[in-house]
């Protein structure tokens, strides 16, 4: 029972995973992630009409990449280029997305129908001697590839951002972006690539639903991860490992209500169904007091131009 | 724009185009205009508009009509799409879904020569509109024996979307026809219900659809899985293909989606309700009301011989048979229809 809750709460909290670590690097560098939605939608769209396309899920999770980073051009364009404001963008962006795969999809079927491509899943790959362990086993080693990808992932910008020199411009730019500039790094293009990033790495998110869990495209498939992700980054203040425990407990939190309408009780669904929302409100009010933003998170950089 | 400003401007196109047009009045015109206003998933949804669709398709096969094709507009504009359609002439107005209930009862009255069709829902008092409701309960009746018969471990699952009336109809449905097989079969046969969420995004997170079957496969055990979810069931119907298990679509025949899993769909017939009214039209009998649709006017049905055993469409004749006659009987009233009370007591 337990083994069951914490491996269906790393199953739901992969995806968010994915875009939570996009976010936090977008947010370090100093731009808020708002667009994390989008670019999982643009991600879990691409992936499959690349994979549908052809029925390679290597090539479906490149375009997930691809689909997610598209999108964070257009925040780039818009904010760094621009001046754009981060949150407006990021939901323009959003919406974008919503409207724009929805429409595309309609592309791909006769008389303008949307068609349900069915592709093939990302079957779990369990770890040979590890996937026996008690409990462990169960809830770590017999996932699919994506879950895997997420921790290592999870793993290696924790020391990236801590540990290498890249890293440490990248917080830079999130905290004093003027001293990236007078260490002679422009923090214009430290943001720009952050939210390239962002984006790839959200796109996977995507992909984790569409190739993933269900094998097709559906109009707004992401509904609302993109914003549960964004209150895990909070929540995790804004470091990675922190992060990945913060999507585990989301996770867990709609595993468990899940759960609980097997048993039966003599309460509304609609009170069941809203405790994941009271834990994670619960959860940022009690860690929103102590967390700090990056300093020059939202703060506009534009070069003067000539 | 603002709600009000929308409305000033549909009060201004209608009065400045007006309805001016000579009305016919009893005798139906040689090629009749039909005007239909689909819901918001729109054409291609496999289920309910395209559903509605077929069923002019199918009309304008037997004799021309001209369709006019509207998609579902913004939510504070159904009044004037509908003033659009009758000032286009549209001597029959369908609507496909409840949203357009309380639309078309105050343009009933303003268009007292034009024709409604209203689907899936309920409208009573006005001459000219027919409100067409589904049984979808029994329905769903046939696809809980078809569960009950195909599962061999005796355990079967059921994954709504949002947690409304209309789904839990389905649901009790379901159980009752769980139930009255499991006595037919001479066995227990053990029911799950669960849903994806409260709200009408619950229709579109397959995800968390797959997640829930999952659950149900893992936790419970059960093998054979009915969704009554909407996009959610996409994600119902892809765990119990990985789990190599059954399931049951529904709207549409879902059975391309995965062949050898989907075993057969539980489908309301829209399109029946939409030709019936169309020959109605033109053969000048059409009447105002409501009409129920269910299992023994054709109105509802599974998808057969669907990938079922033999045995099991044996004993899908006779729940069929049973229905019809009155003997089984699936969530007589409607307070029954809403109570939860999955799994099956004993």
């Amino acid at each position: 029972m337990i083994e069951d809750i914490l491996a269906a709460s790393v199953r739901i909290g992969t995806p968010l995973l994915f875009a939570a670590l996009g976010g936090l690097l977008s947010e370090r560098a100093g731009v808020f992630a708002v667009g994390l939605e989008g670019m999982m939608l643009a991600g879990a769209f691409a992936g499959v009409i690349a994979t549908w396309l052809t029925s390679s899920l290597g090539l479906g999770l490149v375009a997930s990449a691809a689909g997610g980073m598209a999108l964070a051009l257009v925040v780039v364009i818009a904010t760094q280029r621009y001046g754009a404001d981060q949150m407006v963008t990021g939901l323009a962006v959003n919406i974008l997305a919503l409207g724009l795969t929805s429409f595309l999809l309609r592309g791909f079927g006769a008389r303008g129908e949307a068609p349900v491509l069915r592709v093939p899943t990302l079957a779990p790959w369990p770890i040979p001697w590890l996937a026996d362990l008690p409990v462990l086993g169960a809830v770590l080693f017999r996932q699919p590839p994506l879950t895997y990808a997420g921790i290592v992932l999870a793993l290696g910008v924790a020391v990236w951002l801590a540990r290498t020199r890249a890293g440490l411009t990248l917080r830079a730019a999130g905290e004093n972006p003027y001293a990236v500039f007078a260490g002679g790094t422009d923090p214009v293009r430290v943001r720009a690539l952050a939210i390239v990033a962002c984006g790839a790495i959200a796109g996977l998110g995507g992909a984790v639903l569409s190739l993933q869990q269900v094998g097709t495209f559906t109009d707004g498939m992401t509904n609302g991860r993109g914003y549960i992700a964004l209150a895990a980054i909070i929540v995790g203040r804004w470091r990675p490992m922190a992060a990945l425990a913060a999507c585990v407990v989301f996770g867990a939190a709609d595993a468990l209500q899940l759960r609980v309408q097997g048993f039966r009780l003599p309460v509304s669904s609609y009170v069941i169904q809203m405790t994941p929302y009271l834990v994670a409100l619960a959860v940022l009010a009690g860690v929103g007091r102590s967390a700090r933003l990056p300093a020059a998170i939202g703060v506009p950089l534009l070069r003067e131009r000539k | 724009m603002s709600r009000r400003g929308l409305v000033l401007l549909a009060c201004l196109l209608v009065s400045t185009l007006g309805d001016d047009r000579p009305v016919r009045a009893q005798p139906a015109p040689h090629e009749p205009t039909i005007g239909i206003l689909l819901g918001p998933s729109g054409r291609g949804d496999r289920g309910f508009n395209d559903n509605a669709l077929d069923g002019l398709a199918a009309a304008s096969k037997q004799a021309r009509v001209k369709v006019l094709e509207r998609a579902a507009p913004a939510a504070d504009a159904y009044g004037a799409a509908i003033d659009e359609l009758a000032t286009a002439g549209a001597d029959l107005i369908i609507g496909v879904g409840f949203l357009y209930a309380e639309p078309f009862r105050s343009a009933a009255a303003r268009h007292p020569a034009r024709r409604f069709l209203l689907l899936d829902a309920e409208l009573a008092g006005l001459p000219n509109v027919r409100a067409v409701t589904f049984r979808a309960d029994e329905g769903s009746f046939l696809a809980g024996v078809a569960a009950a018969a195909e599962s061999k471990r005796a355990k079967v699952g059921f994954v709504g979307g949002m947690d409304m009336p209309i789904i839990r109809a389905f649901e009790c449905g379901y159980e009752s026809g769980v139930r009255w097989a499991a006595r037919e079969l001479g066995r227990e046969v053990r029911g799950y219900a669960v849903y994806v969420g409260a709200t009408p995004e619950a229709f579109a997170n397959p995800a968390m659809g797959a997640e829930l079957a999952r659950e149900l496969i893992v936790q419970k055990g059960v093998d054979v899985l009915y969704a009554a979810a909407g996009a959610s069931g996409l994600g119902v119907i892809e765990a119990a293909r990985a789990a190599k298990l059954k399931a049951i679509g529904v709207d549409a025949d879902q059975s391309l989606l995965a062949p050898g899993t989907v075993v057969t769909s539980m489908r309301k017939r829209l399109d029946r309700a939409v030709e019936t009214a169309v020959a109605d039209l033109r053969r000048q009998s059409f009447t105002g009301g409501t009409l129920v649709m269910r299992l023994a006017n054709g109105g509802v049905d599974l998808v057969l011989p669907g990938a079922l055993a033999p045995s099991t469409r044996t004993l899908l004749g006779e729940a069929r048979a049973a229905l019809v006659a009155g003997r089984a009987t699936p969530c007589a009233k409607p307070e029954e229809r809403s109570a939860p009370k999955f799994p099956p007591r004993r």
